[in-house]
Parts: structure tokens; C-alpha cells; sequence
């Protein structure tokens, strides 16, 4: 006999399966990308009992005849590709054909379809790939496929999924990723009669995002734009809106869900200068669009990874794009972080809008700005100088215009200079500016400052570097010695000359210029052991950037130093110039604005 | 305790002897002034434990004894005070003095004059004798380089004293430039180095006057004593190797570029008002084209404006070699000062 047998298909199916079919939310992967293919635009997922029990998934698509319905249960029967050549074009999610006989292998499943002006519409079942009855019936337009007993003739799978909630989790998630690159859908997310999620269409990016993903309000996102060959949108938090994982990073490629590493290591070095602190993510919604020949889908059964055909090229472009976007965001980031927020508790609650499915706090928040404008009176358009237009001219969830406060008082035109009313505590330095009062912290604005000033000089290639009428030896150590001595060219940009100087020395031959702060040898040595202590470092932009911070941060003035009038001033004028005054590179603030309308809000004047 | 004062008398005498006074102090008697009647004299002393100052005033002691006074309301009620002569005395409560005139008495509480730090006894050789105008001008013109603020190098916040073949030296430097300073003496001194607290020899400045009094300089181990006739400055001196200066004043820097002073000054302040990083230093950027070859050099402006606005000459020499190695800037006529700066790599 044998030894090797072909194995029996219904074995080879289940096998197959298992490549694509992990868990209830790859069920739910599958078949809500095929309804996005049949061009849904209302799409119902329902699950019970995590999935488990039940994945029943609706659509008000194409639907399919009953041909169709039969032939789609064939391994690599496809409407969506043709030839290989398709492949290459290719437009729609799915295309291996492989999706719905792998569900039906391993489950029980129903589908009930009917063509868009169609007789009458089909319904198919199926129990472990095996179709037992085809019959006409009626139903609306569109499909339902209902999928029960995942896994029931897979003991083994079944018995690895995890708890009803966690893979209700997955399912969540996934339905929200899905919802933010389709924003024209209206996404329902059902767990047995349970609404989890009622995402109407015509929500703008931000306002999806702050449903979808939680954790931040919509105004603390910031529009993303720009690429090139690529075409590049989406959203990105605000600087002081950070996390200690990128799991708040969601990539999409021509739609697509996907991993990319490139993609993940263009976010980090796109925002190194805004999130220097290597630890802290910001959460990023980006969509790629690119021409379908230049990017591999087919990498992977789940499509998860992506290769692009010129991965510097999407590199840079995204790099570039969120630097310009948040370099573009200026004062209106401080806005956006730091004002109070107009929040429903100082006032009497809105209306009731007619749609409130999933209640976001970004719902309440925003609207709440919107009313508290409203009791404010409306603002003459020559109160005051108008920026971020941009955000003004946005609708928001359908209903009116979302009014982002993105005024500055009156009197920031007609008296720059701004009032310095004294310093607090050592530490906070207050300034009037018409009616806003500014606290700014003396030393994460003075190191924010420094950290332009530095990076202004090595984009120009200018690094200025003070020579020393006598050169410095400073022991530093072997380790960090060895590490400088491998840094000196980087070094340089910064403006430092040194010189290795035997086992665990280095000489210093010349600072950076301008920093009073840096005279002494004990702060050049401190400031250089904590440069090398980031030997994790390899990537030489993020090097410079952290090396850069370190300098500005130990340059800075400290809290508890008294300032006088002058110094405070310089600080505001400087901190008026800065292209990000919102937080230091360590992520903390810079300043925090207090408007007459907050006060009036806080006293219940309005 | 009982002496009586003019006002415009004690008001000159009074305001460096209060300025070192630090009402701030935890030591409360340090925010006092020491006034002293015994012996014919009057004198007024005070200190912050590291520089100390005595004046003697001319008063009329009507009874003499000691006590201390609160410096900042005592030189306040002063200056407020038309001119007039006044009375300070003892209260019959002693922990008070009555400070009284034509129409007016104030009464200040005050502390027994026991408690008062005494300045340290300084004999021994006097090292050096200069006029006060030109102690004064010297300083005026080198404090600038020294180091602000001790920071972790204290030695560089001081100017240096050295004495040698006859030659006073004075060198202040902060890592980045130098200012040195030779004066002749008139007789030869023993070989000595000492190093005096900038923050010192500032006051000190304040304090002197523009006459050819002379000024007798006495080192005694950490002290150091300025002595006039009305006045005795008192200074601790700064421990530490001072850098060996001497091997970094350039000797072949063989290219001069020479520049009106006051020309230059006013240029550099009003590029200066344009310069938009406001907190950081400015540049000065001197380019050449053509007779060094395509040459840029740079400086820290402040650097160079302090050398132009403490120079005397009408015109200055900037002597250097390349646009790394240190300069020298100094006016033109000028031999005993020199001012060593070194560049900025752009």
C-alpha cells in the first residue's frame, strides 16, 4: 500500500481553511469584504455568542443569481479576477475565490441572495462544504450569509478560540477598521440583539476615527495629506495624545487593511520631531492609494501584508506628509490640546440629534462646542484673525458645521507683544494676549525653542558649533566612549567636535553654539552620557533627533529659576515663532490657554 | 551710641556698603549694616560671608558703642531724606535705634552688633599698588569674559592676579574667550598667583572711583583685601588650577582685518534688532573674498561687542589665522590688552 495518499477533499478544504479562516473575525474579514466588492452600502454584522454560535453578515449589494450563489462555493470561482493579468489591476478586496468554500468547509452556512431587480432570490445551504439544498425563496435585495457552528467539524479549532468576548473584540475591531476606510457604508455591528455599533455614513475622517478607535476627540486629530506617486490621506493625533504601543496605528492600502513595517517605520520617522520619546505613538489612520501594479496583495491568504514595488518612495512620501501635516497644524495644535474643552457638564445638554447609534464622547464634546458658540453669540468674521480654516470648513456627523474654536482673541494682530503678567510658582510664566491668558512652562518651552532652533540649523546644514579656548577631556566612560566614537560625524551635525581620547575618554573640542547652559564640563559630560544612552538608536534621523532633544532639554532653563521680565519676554516671542508650540520633544506641554469664554463658561455666565 | 551724620555724606557711603547686605539671607544679621563709633572713627561694614566691605564715615560720635541696622530700610529712609543732618542713637529699649532729625524720627529695630561676623584681620605684604582709576578701568574692561555664575568650573568665574618680573597680569577667560591685561609695576613684587571672584571685583568696580588714590592690594592665604583710605574691600579668592592661558594666545595668526570701533559697535547693535532668534546669541560673520583667499570667520557677536564697546581706540585689529583657530581682537594702538575669541564653525 502507498504510503502517500491524496488526501480525501474534504480534508484538504478544512486544511486550506485553516489558512484563512483563524478565528470568527476572518469569517467576518471575508464576507464583509465581499459585500464591500458587491458595492454595499449598508452593511449588518451579527454575531452571537462572540461568533461562535452565530456570524450572520447582511448586505443590500449586488446579490447574486442563483448560479452564482452555487458557483461561488467552488474553490477559486471569483467574479472579481479573470485572468492572472487581473492581478495586476486588481481594484477589489478579495480574489482568490477561496473565501466563501473555505467559511462553508467548516461550518454550517446559509446564504440567502437576490439580484438587484432580480425575480426572486436564492437560498443555499451548506454543512461542512457540502451543499444540501438550493431553493428559490424571498428576500430583499442583496445578501445575508449566515455562518453557525464555526469550526463544528474542526474539534481542535474550536477548542483554541478564545472567550465570546475577546473574539466579539476581534470581530469589534475589525468592523471598526473596516468602517473607517469606507466611510459611504452605514455599518452596523449586532451581538445578538445587542447594537455595538451604528456607524451612519457622511461622517468625516476625524469624526470616524474618534468613534471607531475611542480614546480621542475629534478636534485632537489632525488631517493628513500629501504624497506624490502615492496618494496619501488620513489622520493623526495631536502631540500630547500618545500611546505606549502602535496599536492606535492603522494602515490601508488601496483600501485595504493592512501590517506594514514600512509603513509603521515612515509614522516614526515622519513624527521623530513631534514624538521624539521613542515609546510614545501617536494614533494614525492612513490610507495609501496606489496603483494596483504597484503594490502585491498576494502575499498572504488574509492579504494582511502588503509588498510595494518602490518601498522608499512610499517611505519618504509618508514621512514627508505627516511632518508637513502636523508642521501645518502651528498654533492651532495648542488650540486644539490645550483649550478647555466647551464640556456638556458647564451647560445644559443639546438637543437630541435624530441619529445617535454609537455614543462617542467626541459626540458630546462636539456638539457641546457648537452650543456653547451659539449662547457665546455668533463671532463677526473681523473679531478676530481667522486660522484653520480648514477644520471650519468641515462638515461633521451630518449635522451642522462643527465649530472648532480656531480664533485668536482680537488683539493678537493689532499687539503682538502680548502682556507677561509674572511667573508662577518658578515654574509657569503667564501672559495676557487680549483676552486669553497663556500659561506657558518655562522650561518644556524654552527646550521646545532650543529643539527648533537646532533642527532649523541642521536642515540649513548650518550646525554652529562654539570652539573652546580650551579643549575639554572628559572621562565617560568605555562604553559610552566607544559609542561617541562611532557617532562623531552624526555628532557634528549637532555641533559638537570631539575627539576620542584614549579607552573611556573624549575630547571636547566644541559645543553647540548658543547655550550658555552647556559651559560647564560637568553638564557637556552629562548631556553626552545621556546622548549615548539611546544606543538602541541605530537609524541615524532618529539618532540626530534624540541627540538634538537631549541637547535642548539640558540647555534649558529649569524650573525654579526666577525670570526676569526680559527672559520672559524673549520666552513668549519665542514661543510664538515656534512651528509646534504644543509639547517639548519629551511630550509635555509647552502651554495651556485660558479664554475669556472658558471663564464664563466656568462661571456659568454662559 | 550716639553719632551724628550729614545726609549727603552717609548717603555716598552708605550704598555699596548696603548693596552687599542680602535681606534675603537665612543669617538675618547679614541683611544688617555693622555701624561702629569707637576710636574717632565712624565705620560701616557689612558682608555676605564672602565679600565684606568697611567705609569709614565722617561722623561726629557724641557717644561711641556699636550696634547693627536693617540695610535696605535704613539706606531707604536715607535717600528719602532732604539734606539735612540727623541723629542715630541708641533707644533707651536696646534692641532699637532712633534714626532722628529736624521733623522726623524713625525708629528701626535692630540686632546687637556681637552677633555681627567679624571681617578677617589681613596683614602681611602689600603685593600690589595701583591708582583706583586704573584698578577701575581694568576691571571694566576684562570682567566681561569671565565665566557668569560659578557653574561646575568655579575657577573660571574669577579673574586672575598673577605677579611677575615686575608685570601685574590680569586674565579672565570663560572657556570661549580671553581678556588679558598687562600693567607695569613700579617696583618689583614677589611671584604671586591669585584668582578673585568676578562677582567680587564687580562691586569692587562699583565701589571705586575715578581718582589717582592708590589702592593697596594684601593676600593672605584665601583672603584678599583692596585698601583705600575710607575703605577696605574684603574677598574670599577662588580655589583651582586657572587654565594655562598663556599657550593659547595665538602667535602667528598673520591675517589683520582693521575696523572703526564705533563704526562696528553700532553696526553689529542694529543687525542685531533684526536678528529673529531673539533668545539665542547672534553671529558675526566676517567674509573675505579676496585678500585671504574665500574666507569666512564667525563669532558670538556679544562676544566681539563687549571687546568694541570696552575699547578705547578709534580703530580695532581683528588678527587670525583661519576660521577655526582662536582671534585676537584688540585695539590698534592698544599693547598691554588683548582679547582672545574663538570662532564659530558654520
Amino acid at each position: 500500500m502507498p504510503r502517500i495518499a491524496v488526501l480525501d477533499r474534504s480534508v484538504s478544504e478544512r486544511i486550506a481553511a485553516g489558512e484563512v479562516i483563524e478565528r470568527p473575525s476572518s469569517v467576518v474579514k471575508e464576507l464583509v469584504e465581499n459585500s464591500l466588492d458587491a458595492g454595499s452600502d449598508w452593511i449588518r454584522v451579527e454575531i452571537r455568542d462572540g461568533g461562535k454560535q452565530a456570524i450572520i453578515v447582511s448586505d443590500n449589494g449586488c446579490g447574486m443569481s442563483e448560479q452564482d450563489a452555487v458557483l461561488a462555493l467552488a474553490r477559486h470561482a471569483t467574479s472579481k479576477i479573470q485572468t492572472l493579468d487581473d492581478l495586476d489591476t486588481l481594484l477589489s478586496l478579495g480574489f482568490r475565490g477561496e473565501a466563501i468554500p473555505s467559511i462553508a468547509s467548516v461550518s454550517r452556512m446559509e446564504i440567502w441572495t437576490k439580484e438587484h431587480g432580480g425575480d426572486g432570490g436564492t437560498r443555499v445551504q451548506i454543512e461542512g462544504g457540502e451543499i444540501l439544498d438550493v431553493s428559490p425563496t424571498g428576500c430583499p435585495s442583496g445578501t445575508r450569509i449566515v455562518v453557525e457552528d464555526l469550526f463544528w467539524n474542526l474539534p481542535a479549532r474550536r477548542k483554541f478560540l478564545r472567550s465570546p468576548l475577546t473574539e466579539q473584540g476581534h470581530v469589534a475591531d475589525l468592523v471598526g477598521k473596516m468602517a473607517l476606510s469606507n466611510p459611504a457604508v452605514h455599518w452596523l455591528l449586532v451581538s445578538k440583539d445587542r447594537t455595538l455599533a451604528d456607524l451612519p455614513p457622511g461622517t468625516d475622517l476625524s469624526g470616524r476615527v474618534a468613534q471607531v478607535m475611542g480614546k480621542v476627540r475629534p478636534h485632537e486629530l489632525i488631517p493628513v495629506s500629501g504624497g506624490g506617486f502615492f496618494a496619501l490621506s488620513g489622520v493623526v493625533s495631536i502631540p500630547t495624545k500618545t500611546w505606549p504601543n502602535r496599536r492606535n496605528q492603522v494602515f490601508f492600502v488601496n483600501g485595504r487593511l493592512v501590517h506594514s513595517p514600512i509603513l509603521a517605520g515612515a509614522v516614526s520617522e515622519g513624527l521623530a520631531r513631534y514624538f521624539p520619546q521613542p515609546s510614545q505613538h501617536p494614533m494614525v489612520v492612513l490610507f495609501v492609494q496606489s496603483p494596483p501594479g504597484e503594490v502585491d496583495v498576494n502575499v498572504h491568504p488574509t492579504k494582511s501584508e502588503v509588498r510595494f514595488s518602490r518601498p522608499g518612495d512610499v517611505y519618504r512620501e509618508v514621512a514627508t506628509a505627516l511632518q508637513e501635516s502636523l508642521e501645518a497644524g502651528g498654533l492651532n495644535l495648542v488650540e486644539r490640546a490645550y483649550s478647555i474643552p466647551a464640556n456638556t457638564a458647564f451647560f445644559s445638554p443639546p438637543p437630541a440629534p435624530p441619529t445617535r447609534g454609537g455614543e462617542e464622547t467626541g459626540w458630546s464634546a462636539g456638539r457641546g462646542e457648537e452650543i456653547g458658540e451659539d449662547a457665546g453669540g455668533c463671532r463677526q468674521a473681523g473679531e478676530g484673525a481667522r486660522i484653520g480654516e480648514e477644520t471650519d470648513r468641515r462638515p461633521w456627523g451630518g449635522t451642522a458645521p462643527q465649530q472648532m474654536v480656531m480664533e485668536l482673541p482680537a488683539a493678537y494682530a493689532a499687539a503682538p507683544g502680548g502682556q507677561i503678567l509674572g511667573q508662577l510658582g518658578g515654574t509657569y510664566i503667564l501672559v495676557r494676549e487680549g483676552d486669553t491668558l497663556f500659561f506657558l512652562d518655562q522650561h518644556n518651552i524654552h527646550e521646545r525653542i532650543h529643539f527648533e532652533a537646532l533642527n532649523r540649523r541642521r536642515e540649513s546644514r548650518k550646525s554652529l558649533s562654539q570652539g573652546l579656548l580650551f579643549p575639554l577631556h572628559l572621562d565617560v566612560g568605555p562604553k559610552e566612549a566607544a559609542f561617541l566614537a562611532e557617532k562623531l560625524p552624526l555628532l557634528r551635525d549637532v555641533g559638537f567636535d570631539l575627539e576620542s581620547f584614549g579607552l573611556n575618554r573624549v575630547l571636547v573640542r566644541a559645543v553647540p553654539f548658543g547655550f550658555e547652559k552647556l559651559a560647564g564640563p560637568d553638564q557637556i559630560r552629562d548631556l553626552l552620557t545621556e546622548i549615548s544612552a539611546r544606543d538602541d538608536l541605530r537609524d541615524p534621523t532618529l539618532f540626530l533627533e534624540h541627540a538634538t532633544a537631549t541637547v535642548a532639554c539640558k540647555a534649558a532653563l529649569k524650573a525654579g529659576e526666577v525670570l526676569s521680565e526680559d527672559e520672559m519676554l524673549c520666552l513668549w516671542d519665542g514661543a510664538k515663532s515656534l512651528a509646534n508650540p504644543s509639547v517639548c520633544p519629551h511630550g509635555r506641554p509647552v502651554m495651556i490657554q485660558l479664554r475669556l469664554e472658558d471663564l464664563h463658561r466656568m462661571f456659568k455666565r454662559k | 551710641m550716639k553719632i551724628m551724620f550729614e545726609k549727603r555724606e552717609l548717603e555716598n557711603i552708605l550704598s555699596p556698603v548696603s548693596r552687599i547686605a542680602d535681606g534675603r539671607n537665612a543669617l538675618a544679621i547679614l541683611g544688617n549694616i555693622l555701624v561702629e563709633a569707637r576710636e574717632g572713627r565712624v565705620k560701616l561694614i557689612s558682608t555676605d560671608l564672602e565679600i565684606g566691605v568697611e567705609r569709614i564715615a565722617k561722623g561726629t560720635i557724641v557717644e561711641e558703642g556699636a550696634i547693627t541696622v536693617p540695610a535696605a530700610v535704613f539706606s531707604e529712609i536715607i535717600t528719602n531724606l532732604k539734606d539735612t543732618s540727623l541723629e542715630l542713637a541708641l533707644n533707651e529699649n536696646a534692641s532699637m535705634v532712633n534714626v532722628q532729625g529736624d521733623g522726623f524720627l524713625y525708629t528701626l529695630n535692630a540686632l546687637p552688633a556681637e552677633e555681627f561676623p567679624v571681617l578677617p584681620e589681613i596683614g602681611g605684604e602689600t603685593v600690589i599698588c595701583l591708582s583706583s582709576k586704573d584698578l577701575k578701568d581694568a576691571i571694566r574692561r576684562l570682567i566681561f569674559a569671565a565665566a557668569p555664575g560659578e557653574g561646575n568650573n568655579p575657577v573660571l568665574s574669577g579673574v586672575l592676579f598673577s605677579i611677575k618680573d615686575n608685570h601685574l597680569t590680569l586674565v579672565a577667560t570663560d572657556g570661549r574667550r580671553l581678556a588679558k591685561r598687562v600693567i607695569p609695576l613700579p617696583r618689583s613684587h614677589r611671584e604671586m598667583k591669585v584668582v578673585i571672584p568676578a562677582k567680587a571685583l564687580q562691586e569692587l568696580g562699583k565701589t571705586l572711583e575715578d581718582s589717582e588714590e592708590i589702592v593697596e592690594m594684601l593676600v593672605e592665604e584665601n583672603q584678599v583685601v583692596f585698601k583705600l583710605a575710607t575703605l577696605r574691600f574684603y574677598t574670599r579668592v577662588l580655589e583651582g588650577q586657572f587654565p594655562d592661558y598663556d599657550q593659547i594666545i595665538p602667535k602667528t595668526n598673520t591675517k589683520r582685518v582693521t575696523l572703526h570701533r564705533e563704526e562696528f559697535a553700532a553696526t553689529l547693535k542694529r543687525t542685531a534688532i533684526m536678528a529673529k532668534e531673539k533668545e539665542m546669541p547672534k553671529l558675526v560673520k566676517l567674509v573675505f573674498s579676496k585678500d585671504f583667499g574665500d574666507l569666512t570667520i564667525a563669532f558670538n557677536a556679544k562676544f566681539v561687542l563687549d571687546v568694541l564697546v570696552n575699547e578705547e581706540d578709534e580703530y580695532i585689529d581683528i588678527d587670525f589665522k583661519d576660521s577655526v583657530s582662536p582671534a585676537i581682537v584688540k585695539g590698534n594702538k592698544e599693547t598691554n590688552w588683548i582679547h582672545v575669541v574663538m570662532p564659530i564653525c558654520t
